[in-house]
């Protein structure tokens, strides 16, 4: 939209959301970003602090929430504007599951502590946090700016995180066979990796519901997902139930 | 109990998406439409078609030529001189414009409603039986009968039947209206023209006329104008948004109001007209 509202109250409350939007993304993000570094750096104190500030994620939910019904209760908003309030609504579910995965990863990294893992394993769950972090950090952005088209990319970027998520999955599997003395922290970093491998899938809803917000439509095509995780075993890698 | 689940989905009322709503054959059609005050032109070749039983709105900015536009379907203007419209209206594939065309007949065939409710200075049985007196000769027993369907129809009966002989004068401003409303359609018309009926109302009255609208369409073709959007999107099936003297979009209301095609029509809506 380009043109501004007659009435300016308007545009300063639709404006207000999408910073109070904006911040709670940068929180999630952050923690999310922090309980992955806690999780790899053995950092209880960096676990615990995910895991308290969660809360403001979910506080950060409810005053959006608050200041939506408002607007709506308000405005009677119709066409763009609308869709514009509901693409927040539904950004900001996918902000609150992001917190509480990033709250589940600092959890467990609680309990790893002691767990010393493989160098190359190490660095793909970096890797794999690193590209879902920017996936969220890139449809935050595109929300903001309302830009479709960076949108559309951010969403068909979900692929290299669930083609990375699968080979992990796999390579674990495959340690936990061979590492039978610490298959206990195998298995969380499995859920670990998960749930990175889901922020990912956050990122891609937020992606477009920021479509939604720039165009008033939901992208047309169906998104297909490539993550085999759930059809992998360690000898003969993804089976085909399609 | 219900065996197939899928079918409450299926079977509830007004769960077709808006996409698929199929528009009804057309009532009333005007095609090529322009209208002069004098040298000014206030409507420019609107074509349009109001899907019979259905409600169809209309909206716009002041003096964009909506309500020009209601009032050239029941050839008000003819009264005022000066005016002229070229092009054509059609009721029943017969031009109402046309000159040959009886101002009786098409009287009897479209009613309207206006935005200041106008009683007469009588009572109420006398409101409804007055135009019908008109057109009609019925005896005191069908005119009773006449009488109270009117007003059962505008939902007014309960409220007034035991105050027929009442001044109309003497009721609230949203009964008035409903009064006005079933006087149109004591006739028993085709059409009802509804120009901004709930402009002079409380939310109270607007609320029942706007269920009256609902019921009515059951029984008549209605044409509304109104500057109050979610009046607009709230009781009508079809919305033409004119600007200009130009129909800028017709649609589904459901489409109108939550994915506009022109810019024009969503910078209205969402209020940002400048």
């Amino acid at each position: 939209m380009t043109k501004t509202h007659i009435m300016k109250a308007f545009d300063e409350e639709l404006g207000e959301l999408t910073t109070m939007i904006a911040a709670m993304g940068n929180l999630a993000a952050m923690l999310f970003a922090e309980s992955v570094q806690a999780l790899l750096q053995s950092n209880i104190g960096m676990a615990l602090n995910v895991i308290d500030q969660d809360q403001q994620v979910d506080a950060l939910k409810r005053k959006v929430t608050d200041r939506a019904v408002l607007v709506i209760t308000r405005r009677q908003p119709v066409a763009g504007d609308l869709d514009e309030i509901l693409a927040g609504f539904k950004i900001i579910e996918d902000l609150e599951r992001i917190g509480d995965l990033a709250k589940n990863i600092a959890k467990r990294a609680t309990v790893l502590v002691a767990e010393p893992f493989p160098q190359d394993i190490v660095e793909d769950v970096e890797r794999l946090s690193g590209l879902a972090s920017a996936q969220v950090r890139q449809g935050l952005d595109a929300y903001v700016s309302r830009n479709a088209e960076q949108a559309l990319i951010i969403r068909q970027q979900d692929d290299a995180i669930d083609k990375l998520h699968t080979a992990l999955f796999k390579k674990i599997l495959v340690r936990m066979t061979e590492d039978h003395a610490h298959v206990v922290g195998f298995v969380h970093l499995l859920f670990c990796a998960k749930n990175i491998e889901r922020v990912g899938d956050h990122a891609t809803n937020i992606a477009e519901a920021a479509y939604l917000a720039a165009t008033g439509v939901l992208p047309a095509d169906e998104r297909v997902a490539h993550d085999g995780s759930s059809t992998t075993s360690t000898d003969i890698g993804p089976r085909d139930h399609s | 109990m219900i065996n197939d689940p899928i079918s409450i989905f299926t079977t509830v009322a007004g769960d077709d998406t808006s996409s698929e709503k199929v528009m009804g054959p057309a009532k009333m059609i005007a095609r090529n439409l322009n209208f002069h005050y004098g040298n000014f032109q206030a409507l420019k070749n609107i074509n349009l078609d109001l899907p019979e039983k259905s409600v169809t709105a209309l909206i716009g900015p002041s003096g964009c030529g909506k309500s020009t536009l209601l009032r050239i379907f029941n050839r008000i203007y003819a009264i005022y001189p000066k005016q002229q419209a070229t092009g054509e209206v059609l009721l029943n594939g017969e031009n109402v414009i046309a000159p040959s065309y009886s101002i009786n007949r098409l009287r009897s065939k479209i009613g309207m409603v206006f935005q200041k409710p106008v009683p007469f200075p009588m009572t109420i049985y006398d409101n409804v039986a007055y135009a019908i007196r008109h057109y009609e000769k019925l005896s005191r027993k069908d005119m009773d009968s006449r009488v109270e369907q009117a007003l059962r129809d505008a939902a007014l009966w309960d409220e007034v039947k035991d105050k027929l002989n009442h001044s109309a004068l003497n009721f609230s401003g949203g009964q008035q209206q409903r009064l006005c409303i079933a006087r149109a359609i004591a006739l028993k018309p085709e059409v009802l023209l509804l120009d901004e009926p709930t402009s002079a109302l409380d939310p109270i009255a607007t609320a029942k006329i706007e269920q009256l609208i609902e019921d009515l369409k059951e029984k008549y073709t209605v044409l509304i104008v109104t500057h109050n959007m979610q009046q607009a999107a709230r009781v009508s099936d079809y919305t033409g948004f004119i600007f200009q003297g130009e129909l800028v979009e017709f649609g589904n209301t459901d489409d109108i109001f939550t994915n506009p095609v022109k810019q024009h029509t969503s910078d209205y809506i969402t209020g940002r007209f400048g």
